[in-house]
């Protein structure tokens, strides 16, 4: 536990002893962990002045030292672009969509695993359902050009519901847009996403449903009561970095989907650094954009994780 | 599974309704892989122009796409390679990352925070491509093994999730070890361990998956063709870019292509591709699945 | 009645397409002004075999023994592939192939290393380009030993920003524009050498060929007059490979005949006809190439996608033109007609390519060759013509913004890390000989080219390229059996078998649309200097996205067409002039060249 900064004032001596204690206690701890340190240092410390480059005008061939310092430069320019609000909007807007359907799929799917009796078909389901996660997002993003064109298979299905025509094609309205990504996202990743759940799950005392089954319990209460909360670490650490990804958007997918039509709902920073790359591929404005998103995420993990540990007991730190 | 007690038509309704509705979305999810081990098998010309669903191969079926790929020579040695760099990969992997979470779970810990921060920042802010490269050539990791294994030991995220894994074992039972004397490695290797046998198993999953997976990094730091692994070489065979044949929009150089004749072929080729590398994968799976089941938990204390 | 109609149609047909075919007259010389003619070939025995240095004896006239010849014994084969003797070949264009051989046999002894991204179908026959025959052929040829690397294909990009981090360079480099900035920028930076005082002397023959031509020469030096690299270079402007393409069989069932539809009414008019004989969507408007091919329609207007040279000789932007309006009206009605397919937006390459052999297309506007893929093959026999794009009224000439300037692209650097550069230099050179001009666009003499009365290279029926042990399609074996792009003169139009082979007609209707559509709006390759290549991304990717945004929209009805106004307001904040002006003076600069 570490001192709470108000009591170090003239207890040095008691600080100095209580780090003392520590490492006596805890030598094997901090030796495990000194192999791992070192990988941190070295491997992600060590090229950490690459963050920099976002401040100049960097090129390889001249090097960190001789490329031109530009300061804020590059910000300026990504924050200036007319399309900076949509994209921002966009990116945001996304990430929400994923956060409120795609986070909670997965647990309801791991849920619905977890209370089948018949092993062989619960074995098949996990099995069917992580496979989608494989195949790569050129295929998938192929498939779903072929599910939403005109008359398509889900054009169709809409239509037959809405009474809307079929003679069209779902990737050319910009109103889809999100669903048509969030969904096929959740489509493609909730059997591999709900893995870690199944197994946070298998983790929980047997005993905890026994005595619940003796107080009476309905299959639904077990899982809210039992199976939720033997969770909750599991879920709000997920939930944690999910939200600390908020500004980061799968571009491949992005770029593979959306058409001028949609732009509006679609288009994000990172499609946006990407068709500018195609004119001129700097390594310093994809750097600044990318530490742009990067201050952004971390705080919005700060802002996670400073709620999480208030209400829980579940945080980084 | 909640012991042996009678069912209840709750229970009943309850089992019906969740079985029917894992019953669709296991299609839902079946449909994208049975479309491409069709289409794997399918005629190429048809597949390219192909509109709809894929429920069978489309005739004239054909192994054409298969025998390509595994008359490559290249695919073999990189089948072993792979084999090399996911077996040792993952092994430094799960070392690295069981110690690292071992460490960070410890609740007395004094510094536990300021290593949390320290780690969490490498999460959201790195140097970027160049910086990286740079270094690891330059500390001789470069077109060998350990370029294959070092720099990719550990995943932050994965080590967190571990460590989530590893402080929901009870305290109790560390502390009733310590009591009767225990070391801390017993205590790590007889107890944290064993007990964390399936977020091990999802972390092994996922470290697994992510060697298979990785062509980037061979991609970079291995100069010989023969130490490719194999989603390497299987990328070279994909063309990911635009099958359309190089034209960009307004304001660029327009580069002249006329050969477009292939685009069938390397659709074909996409799909057995796909196939192939993630066989084996698909087969891994099975081996871990039991370590998810309930039940795996070994007795509690009493008393 | 029919009958007469669809004869005449055929037989116009027939006229176009073979008058195209003799149009690109050869201008030979004829094959018997031969230049060396030194009475009836000589033997020199000490030459074969020996395969460390080439037969240097260029006096001996091998054209009789050569040219003309269907079926070489062994000694020609030989006498033909293991020396440099290039008298066999014609001079077949405006301008002559150079034969200066004075660097050749070179022997070094450390080899040069070469960077030089291979194509994909390529890296799965051979390992590596050390592996392929036809520069291993050049290398004996030479007397150069040459080593290659080659990027992982599809991360050329990725793999060359590290290669140039990594300050380790090779001593040439292909596609040296990857460096961001250009050749100039490499040149700037240290990684590219400045060619231009040695060019003459070591290169004798690339230095020859740039300069015989005003587009060869224009465009192979910069802005400041430096010659920094070796460019693929043609003997003539190649032909524009994409266009207007109706189907046969939608010409025969509306009775239009393709000479008939010149206007943009008559377009109408035979899609309208069209529609009307079955073809649901008869217009397959292509547009996720870019909007390359959408230049054809909107091109009547004058409204060109992007920049092109106006009739006073400046740089225009095409999408603000004045009769914008009117096109976007126009395609907006055949929207709503239903003569365009309704997912244009959205299609990607193979939903466009599944509309194109279903029966709802009558018309594509696409590159013959890709069209040939899917219409002639497999279970299709679709027979079609190529049109030229569409004028407002009648006697107008037909335009077009692309335009070949003769430079096939692929610009070759040295390095300033290389130690031997006049090897490098001649081993570059020797892409644009005669020898190896030959030997590079048709392969090995014998297996796979023969050559022809007036002594040009040609694929007999025997060749490899046909007969394939594979069984490779034809598509593939252009890569294999040759070189097809690369820092050398490349002969598309005689030596890329999809063109030439027996019953293409993709090559006639590239050659149809070459000549008959003027080019004059055609924007020549400039260059940026680094500081305005920033500017001008910035705000090119700017008016790019509106303009795709705001003309699909219109065009699907989502907005009127007077939004159009909104557009250009918006055009205009986004920095529009500072886009023109820094395109403007680039151009200049390319014209002072």
């Amino acid at each position: 536990m570490s001192v709470p900064m108000s009591t170090w004032k003239g207890t040095a001596p008691v600080r100095q002893g209580k780090i003392a204690r520590d490492f006596h206690k805890n030598w094997f701890p901090y030796l495990a962990f000194v192999p791992v340190l070192i990988w941190f240092i070295v491997f992600c410390y060590g090229p950490m002045w690459g963050v920099l480059i976002a401040f100049k005008d960097f090129k390889p061939l001249l090097g960190f030292a001789k490329s031109e310092w530009v300061g804020l430069q590059h910000f300026r320019d990504f924050i200036s672009g007319p399309d900076f609000g949509r994209q921002f909007r966009n990116t945001v807007l996304l990430s929400l969509w994923g956060l409120a359907i795609g986070f909670p799929i997965p647990i309801l799917l791991a849920i619905m695993i977890n209370e089948l009796r018949g092993r062989f078909f619960k074995k098949s389901v996990q099995t069917i359902t992580y496979m989608p996660h494989f195949i790569s997002i050129v295929v998938i993003c192929g498939i779903i050009h072929i599910f939403t064109q005109p008359y398509g298979l889900l054009t169709n299905l809409i239509s037959f519901f809405t009474g809307a025509t079929a003679n069209r094609s779902l990737l050319g309205e910009a109103g889809l847009f999100r669903p048509v990504y969030t969904l096929s996202g959740v489509w493609q990743n909730m059997g591999w996403d709900s893995i870690i759940y199944l197994a946070a799950m298998s983790n929980i005392s047997p005993e905890l449903y026994e005595s619940a089954d003796l107080d009476g319990a309905g299959r639904v209460g077990k899982i809210w009561h039992i199976t939720l909360p033997g969770i909750r670490p599991t879920i709000l650490i997920l939930l944690i970095f999910a939200v600390g990804g908020m500004m980061n958007s799968n571009w491949e997918k992005i770029i593979l989907l959306y058409n001028p039509l949609t732009y509006e709902t679609a288009d994000v920073f990172s499609t946006y650094v990407y068709r500018r790359g195609i004119r001129e591929g700097s390594f310093s404005f994809s750097t600044a954009v990318g530490l742009f998103n990067s201050v952004i995420n971390f705080i919005l993990l700060l802002f996670t994780n400073a709620i999480s540990r208030r209400f829980s007991e579940t945080s980084l730190w | 599974m909640t012991g042996y007690k009678r069912k209840t038509s709750a229970d009943v309704v309850f089992d019906i309704v969740n079985v029917l509705l894992l019953l669709i979305i296991t299609i839902l999810c079946l449909y994208p892989v049975w479309h491409v081990v069709m289409a794997s098998f399918s005629n190429p010309t048809r597949l390219s122009t192909h509109r709809g669903v894929l429920f069978a191969p489309l005739a004239p079926s054909t192994l054409e796409g298969y025998k390509v790929l595994l008359k490559d020579s290249k695919i073999l040695t990189s089948y072993r390679n792979t084999l090399v760099y996911v077996g040792l990969g993952t092994l430094f992997n799960m070392a690295f990352t069981i110690l690292g979470a071992y460490t960070l779970s410890r609740k007395s810990l004094y510094w536990k925070k300021a290593l949390m921060v320290i780690i969490t920042i490498t999460m959201f802010f790195s140097g970027g491509l160049i910086p990286w490269f740079l270094l690891v050539k330059n500390i001789g990791l470069y077109n060998n093994l350990w370029a294959m294994i070092l720099p990719t030991a550990l995943n932050t995220w994965n080590m967190i999730v571990l460590r989530t894994g590893f402080e929901s074992v009870p305290q109790d039972l560390e502390e009733a070890a310590e009591i009767d004397g225990a070391s801390q490695a017993y205590i790590l290797f007889k107890i944290i361990v064993p007990l964390s046998k399936p977020v091990l198993a999802v972390i092994l999953l996922y470290y697994f998956v992510g060697n298979w997976n990785s062509w980037f990094n061979p991609m970079i730091l291995l100069k010989d063709r023969e130490r490719f692994p194999l989603q390497l070489v299987i990328k070279e065979i994909l063309v990911q870019n635009d099958t359309a044949g190089g034209a960009t929009s307004g304001g660029t150089q327009i580069v002249v292509s006329s050969v477009q004749g292939t685009t069938a072929y390397r659709e074909l080729i996409k799909y057995c591709t796909i196939v192939i590398s993630t066989l084996p994968v698909l087969c891994i799976y099975p081996f871990l699945q039991k370590y998810f089941t309930k039940g795996v938990f070994v007795g509690s204390l009493k008393g | 009645m029919k009958a007469k109609k669809l004869l005449s149609a055929l037989l116009v047909a027939v006229m176009i397409l073979s008058s195209a075919a003799c149009s690109h007259s050869d201008k030979n010389v004829g094959s018997d002004a031969t230049p060396d003619s030194a009475g009836p070939p000589k033997n020199n025995t000490e030459n074969s075999g020996d395969k460390t240095s080439p037969a240097s004896n260029s006096d001996e006239d091998l054209s009789d023994a050569v040219r003309g010849n269907t079926s070489p014994d062994q000694k020609t084969i030989d006498a033909v592939n293991d020396s440099l003797n290039d008298s066999y070949l014609g001079d077949l264009y405006e301008t002559e192939i150079p034969s200066d051989y004075s660097a050749y046999p070179v022997n070094n002894k450390k080899p040069i290393e070469v960077w030089m991204p291979i194509d994909a179908f390529l890296s799965t026959l051979i390992p590596s380009l050390d592996d392929f025959e036809v520069y291993g052929h050049a290398q004996k040829l030479t007397g150069i030993k040459v080593k290659f690397t080659s990027p992982v294909v599809g991360q050329e990009d990725d793999q060359f920003n590290i290669m140039i981090t990594s300050g380790d360079l090779p001593d040439i480099i292909v596609e040296a524009d990857k460096y961001k900035g250009g050749l100039t920028a490499g040149w700037q930076d240290g990684a590219y050498l400045d060619l231009t005082d040695i060019l003459e002397e070591k290169a004798p023959n690339y230095a020859q060929f740039r300069s015989s031509d005003e587009n060869r020469r224009r465009t192979t030096v910069t802005d400041d007059g430096k010659l920094l690299g070796f460019h693929g270079l043609s003997p003539y402007p190649e032909w524009m490979w994409f266009g207007a393409l109706v189907k046969q069989e939608a010409l025969d069932k509306t009775g239009f005949q393709a000479k008939d539809i010149v206007t943009i009414q008559d377009w109408e008019d035979f899609l309208v006809a069209a529609k009307a004989k079955g073809y649901k969507e008869p217009l397959n408007y292509g547009s996720t190439y870019g909007q390359i091919f959408t230049d054809i329609i909107n091109g009547a207007y004058g409204v060109w996608d992007w920049t092109f040279v106006d009739d006073s000789g400046k740089i225009g932007w095409g999408p603000e033109q004045p009769k914008a309006k009117e096109y976007l009206k126009l395609m907006a009605k055949w929207q709503s007609m239903g003569l365009i397919n309704a997912d244009w937006t959205t299609a990607d390459f193979n939903q466009r390519m599944a509309e194109a052999v279903s029966d709802d297309c009558a018309m594509m506007m696409d590159s013959p060759d890709t069209m040939w893929g899917f219409w002639k093959s497999g279970d299709l026999d679709e027979d079609f013509v190529g049109i030229l794009n569409p004028v407002l009224k009648e006697g107008d000439t037909p335009q077009t913004r692309y335009k070949n300037w003769a430079n096939t692209g692929r610009p070759t650097a040295i390095t300033t890390q290389c130690e031997d550069v006049d090897t490098a230099m001649a081993w570059l050179d020797f892409g644009y000989t005669k020898k190896g001009w030959e030997m590079l666009n048709w392969g090995e003499y014998g297996s796979v080219h023969l050559v022809n009365e007036e002594g040009r290279p040609y694929y007999h029926k025997e060749s490899l390229m046909y007969n394939d042990p594979d069984k490779q399609p034809l598509a593939n074996l252009i890569w294999k059996y040759r070189v097809h792009g690369g820092p050398n003169i490349r002969d598309e139009h005689f030596s890329n078998p999809l063109i030439i082979q027996e019953g293409s007609y993709s090559g006639d209707i590239r050659a149809y649309w070459t000549e008959n559509m003027e080019t004059k709006h055609a924007v020549p390759p400039i260059s940026f200097t680094t500081k305005e290549a920033s500017r001008e991304a910035k705000i090119a990717t700017q008016l790019d996205t509106m303009r795709k945004e705001y003309f699909a929209k219109i065009i699907m009805g989502q907005l009127s067409v007077d939004a159009f106004d909104e557009f250009k307001k918006k055009a205009e904040s986004a920095g529009l002039e500072e886009f023109l002006s820094l395109h403007q003076t680039a151009y200049d600069r390319y014209m002072a060249r």
